[in-house]
């Protein structure tokens, strides 16, 4: 069954369907992205030519729903080593081959600056005519179909339109966001078979019965139906306690641009650690269960989990953060050695 | 819906601004008292009427603009917020899209009263 694009926006640009394959073409100032039945093509001009990028289409739509869902994120969102976002709090923009040194020593990357509303619509129109039927690009590889590849074939709306799931104070508590449970639509996830999912008791004074909360993380986290998006699960000023499941490979390279606490809560991912703008290796980490890391504010990072884990990140959102690091008020990591 | 929520003395009555801060059909930041106890709040002047909102993203209850005084208007009446981009209709507060749909913007009562912005009585 076919369905009118989601997204009617006049900022977006996009072509009619393609007759041999059935998809849109977009434009975003200078950057066209187009796809086929495996392949994203991204183009932009450089030096009087027309630069292309290739990616396989499901590691595109699973980065690209990351930066959407995201709203682009603190700082760098790479949706691969060549393209990405970086996030100006009001505007966006967007790059080919600026991180990456072969483009960037030949003058042949090329970066624009939009006001967000207009990428974000783009990036919807994108995500919403290229998501098959089928297809969920929060889900694990194991967990949904392959449905990605071929010519178009519906949509996923149900999919890509879901939310973060954030709290005002903690889920659980009165008027905030709810526990996960199955009637809610949120079964134990395959992997998390083993996780108790007893509720800690709370013997409140009375009059504070509002005030004092406790849940069983580890539960809540083995009902998540999604991979590497975090939600909120404490708030405490500016403090964020961002805890997520995941699996397969983080299908984005975050570039920081301030200081994220990790904390692994079991299981293990391998981080691969690169400098934010040449991509130069600079560590690699494996976190098991009970590690805990800061990753620096200067550099981008990916993440690998080979069976599903649970991941706790720790976001500082106060403003003005990413100036202080950007002027050297703040050093790029917490602590020196 | 009120201002005593937010423990301004001002009272009822007492002028916020001169509706010619305000551009017509754009956005104006004010900040009331002092920090840390100083409240945001947003302002938004269409056809000689204003609204006024608590400049807090019901999302991440941060402040919905990044930078001092800019908003990200969206046509007529939406505006995004900076950090996660939900999309608010301005003329009730009400989320359209994003992060924070379902939830709304605290509205706070004003009027216009000759050429100036005041706080209104608490409904």
């Amino acid at each position: 069954m076919s369905a009118a694009p989601l997204n009617s926006d006049p900022t977006v640009q996009s072509s009619p369907a393609s007759n041999r394959t059935g998809y849109r073409s977009f434009q975003l100032g200078s950057f066209g992205f187009a796809r086929d039945e495996y392949f994203v093509h991204v183009s932009w001009p450089a030096k009087g030519q027309t630069l292309t990028h290739t990616l396989s289409a499901d590691a595109f739509l699973r980065a690209l729903m990351r930066d959407v869902a995201w709203g682009f994120f603190y700082g760098w969102v790479n949706l691969d080593a060549v393209i990405g976002t970086r996030n100006l709090y009001g505007q966006v923009e967007m790059y080919a081959g600026r991180y990456y040194p072969a483009y960037r020593e030949r003058g042949l990357d090329l970066t624009e600056t939009f006001d967000t509303p207009q990428v974000m619509a783009t990036f919807k129109a994108i995500l919403d005519d290229w998501t098959n039927e089928g297809f969920d690009p929060f889900a694990a590889p194991d967990e949904t179909g392959k449905s990605w590849l071929g010519i178009k074939n519906g949509h996923n709306r149900s999919a890509i339109e879901r939310e973060r799931q954030v709290c005002k104070r903690m889920p659980g508590l009165p008027g905030d966001a709810p526990l996960r449970t199955d009637a809610s639509g949120y079964p134990v996830n395959r992997a998390f078979q083993d996780v108790p999912q007893d509720e800690p008791q709370v013997h409140a004074e009375p009059g504070f019965e509002a005030d004092v909360h406790a849940f069983n993380l580890f539960a809540y986290l083995s009902r998540s139906d999604v991979t590497w998006n975090p939600s909120v699960s404490s708030v405490c000023g500016r403090s964020l306690a961002c805890p997520t499941t995941e699996e397969y490979i983080l299908p984005i390279k975050h570039g920081n641009d301030r200081v994220e606490w990790f904390m692994q809560l079991s299981d293990e991912i391998v981080w691969e650690v690169e400098d934010k703008i040449t991509g130069a290796p600079r560590a690699k980490v494996r976190m098991r269960a009970g590690d805990v890391a800061a990753m620096p504010a200067d550099i981008r990072h990916q993440g690998y989990s080979a069976k599903r884990s649970m991941l706790l990140v720790w976001e500082n959102a106060t403003p003005g953060l990413p100036e202080m690091y950007e002027s050297g008020k703040l050093k790029p990591y917490p602590i020196e050695f | 819906m009120a201002w005593q929520h937010h423990g301004l003395t001002c009272a009822p009555g007492s002028m916020l601004c001169a509706l010619e801060a305000i551009p017509e059909g754009g956005c104006h930041e004010l900040t009331l008292g002092s920090a840390p106890a100083c409240l945001s709040v947003l302002l938004w002047r269409r056809q000689g009427s204003v609204r006024a909102y608590h400049n807090c993203c019901p999302h991440f209850s941060l402040p919905l603009n990044a930078h001092a005084g800019q908003f990200l208007l969206m046509g007529s009446h939406r505006l995004m917020c900076a950090w996660h981009c939900a999309v608010f209709d301005l003329h009730d507060g009400r989320c359209l899209e994003g992060p924070a749909k379902g939830m709304a913007l605290e509205s706070l009562p004003v009027a216009v009263v000759a050429g100036q912005v005041i706080r209104a009585e608490d409904a």
